[in-house]
């Protein structure tokens, strides 16, 4: 089972239900047999562009092409899509294998080859031994996995994936996340995941897009968008991140909500009105000492590391995470700490 | 204390319900003449006689008929109108709903006379397709009640599905939501087939020289009124209990398959 993804284009593309914009001025390309990440919270019109994409949803203006082609005024069941659903959405009435046949018959493939294919699609998310069960007979997972061969089959050049794994435990979502990296490293498809969580976006994805309300914030690679956001809201929603509103000294020199003045290198945040930093990079000095001095307000135990929130004496909360030996010691909160951070890990934000 | 006041009351409910087949039973068993309760001896002479009169036969196969054709018609046509109700969106929605189910609540005499009016100026009285269409007529509130309801807690994301993965509307219709809607379907065909079957006014307008079996039961009672009576719906009851428990395990299997929380993981 292997196809040449195609490449996807969102032109300008609009779509509004009563007063309320899903979609606004929604561009977007997506190269071949790349696997892109459309992440907001519900409302952000990921799963609005996911729809009109597969033809669910009518949209108001714009365009959407796969491989160059419009495909704004085409059925549906013509567009060549594969797609899954976070609610499985297998047929009730049919069994595992003619679940995953049904693409094939949909397009006449003869009985023998679509059997022969579905076994073969069955085998690659290894549920080739349940291929009569009936879809009430399977767990969560292995009703997504089934899924996931149907909307395979066929070997479409386009795979939509909407929160597949949104209704799984934490731990069997780890697991299918890299199978389904697995699998379409196999097939070569294009695929468009849409999803809520950060986590699952940064693991997946070669590019992921952060939305809200309506429109694309940022998109790239998933260190860049850890890395660099340009956005208070991407800072905020990719990973965990400290923001700072940046004031500046009557004399010029720069100050940070909570902290004062800053010394070092703050020549790239010369237009910034908001920073962030990530918890990882702040160094806590438990042994006093440190520029900044601030109180423990909390610690939380998570084995491998430690994660402290920090109150400086301006009362701005800082996180801060340190990893952890084993056998070293926690500090408990109400304790005395100082901390120091880099000017050049800090991230200019615009609002 | 109230669960005596509600044993007590259920008791009445139930009995209320179930005393006129009590005597029917029994009634229809009789080896008399008439109509005696309770029978001196019992035989199966009125059900004997049932199936070697041939005016009942033929009553029965002129109401088989009707009922049969009534319900494929209002299964068809409330279905449909069903699925325009449920998922189209447009002004005259709320009043043609209450159009599809007014035939239920106008009283029978009402449309009775109407349909007699109209059957005459057409020259359709005692026409059996014309009788068929009318049963269709006071059928089709059954079935667009029923299927819109269940149609209405169908996850149209497996219809979605279906669509994305290659199959036009109809045929993901077809192979999705029409499953879903078989123990619907089914149930509203059998309430459809005895809402034709046993109706008699709306009949006893239009039927001209037609007898269909409530006709004729109708006039056996203003001629002379044998056991015959009861055999048959001794029998009447004994058919609707078989299409409603036929109807329940379908319902049953597919409420199986429709149910949200899976097996648990391996």
């Amino acid at each position: 089972m292997s196809s040449t993804g195609a490449t996807i284009d969102f032109r300008n593309v609009r779509k509004s239900y009563g007063n309320f914009v899903a979609l606004e001025n929604f561009s977007m390309h997506v190269g071949r047999g790349e696997f892109m990440t459309l992440l907001g919270a519900s409302g952000s019109g990921k799963t609005t562009a996911l729809n009109a994409l597969a033809g669910f949803t009518d949209i108001d203006s714009g365009e959407i092409m796969i491989d160059g082609v419009s495909i704004t005024s085409l059925p549906t069941e013509k567009r060549g899509i594969g797609m899954v659903f976070q609610s499985y959405s297998l047929f009730p009435h049919r069994n595992v294998i003619r679940n995953v046949s049904f693409p094939l018959e949909m397009r006449g493939v003869p009985r023998a080859e679509a059997r022969r294919r579905s076994e073969k699609a069955l085998a690659m998310v290894r549920m080739d031994a349940l291929a009569d069960r009936m879809p009430h007979e399977l767990s969560g997972g292995q009703r997504q996995r089934v899924a996931f061969a149907r909307a395979v089959v066929f070997e479409p050049r386009v795979l939509l994936m909407d929160e597949p794994l949104g209704a799984l435990d934490l731990k069997l979502r780890e697991t299918l996340q890299l199978e389904i990296k697995e699998y379409q490293r196999q097939i070569g498809c294009t695929v468009i995941y849409v999803t809520h969580d950060q986590g699952e976006a940064l693991t997946l994805s070669d590019r992921l897009a952060v939305m809200d309300k309506g429109r694309v914030l940022q998109v790239g690679p998933p260190e860049e968008l850890y890395d660099r956001p340009r956005s208070r809201f991407v800072a905020q929603f990719v990973g965990a991140n400290n923001l700072l509103m940046v004031q500046r000294a009557h004399d010029g020199a720069m100050a940070l909500e909570g902290l004062g003045r800053i010394q070092g290198d703050v020549a790239h945040l010369a237009e910034a009105e908001f920073v962030s930093i990530r918890p990882e990079l702040i160094r806590v000095s438990h042994s006093g000492g440190g520029t900044h001095p601030a109180r423990l307000k909390e610690t939380v135990f998570f084995g491998n590391s430690v994660r402290y929130v920090l109150l400086t004496d301006a009362d701005k909360e800082i996180s801060a995470i340190e990893p952890r030996r084993p056998g070293q010691e926690v500090r408990p909160a109400g304790a005395r700490v100082g901390f120091d951070l880099d000017t050049t890990d800090l991230v200019a934000l615009t609002a | 204390m109230t669960r005596i006041v509600l044993a007590i009351y259920f008791a009445i409910v139930t009995g209320f319900l179930l005393l006129p087949l009590i005597f029917l039973v029994p009634i229809s068993l009789t080896d008399s003449q008439f109509l005696e309760f309770p029978p001196k001896s019992l035989s199966l002479r009125w059900y004997r006689e049932f199936f070697t009169d041939q005016s009942w036969l033929d009553a029965t196969l002129v109401s088989l008929k009707i009922g049969i054709g009534a319900t494929i018609l209002s299964l068809l046509l409330g279905t449909l109108a069903s699925i325009a109700l449920v998922r189209a969106d447009f002004r005259a929605k709320g009043v043609l709903t209450a159009l599809f189910i007014a035939p239920l609540i106008i009283p029978s005499v009402v449309l009775a006379l109407a349909l007699y009016i109209i059957f005459l100026r057409w020259r359709l009285v005692s026409n059996i397709y014309a009788l068929t269409l009318a049963h269709a007529l006071i059928a089709m509130p059954y079935v667009v009640m029923i299927v819109s309801g269940s149609l209405r807690r169908f996850d149209m994301t497996i219809e979605r599905a279906a669509r994305i993965l290659g199959a036009s509307p109809v045929r993901a219709f077809v192979h999705t939501a029409l499953p879903f809607l078989t123990p619907a379907m089914f149930a509203s065909s059998i309430l459809a087939f005895f809402a034709s079957f046993d109706e008699l006014i709306i009949t006893l307008f239009i039927s001209g020289g037609l007898q269909t079996l409530p006709v004729r039961i109708w006039n056996d009672l203003s001629l002379k009124l044998d056991p015959t009576v009861p055999a048959v719906a001794v029998m009447l009851t004994l058919v609707s209990i078989v299409g409603m428990s036929i109807g329940e395990v379908i319902r049953r299997r597919n409420e199986l398959r429709y149910q949200t929380h899976s097996v648990p993981e391996a």
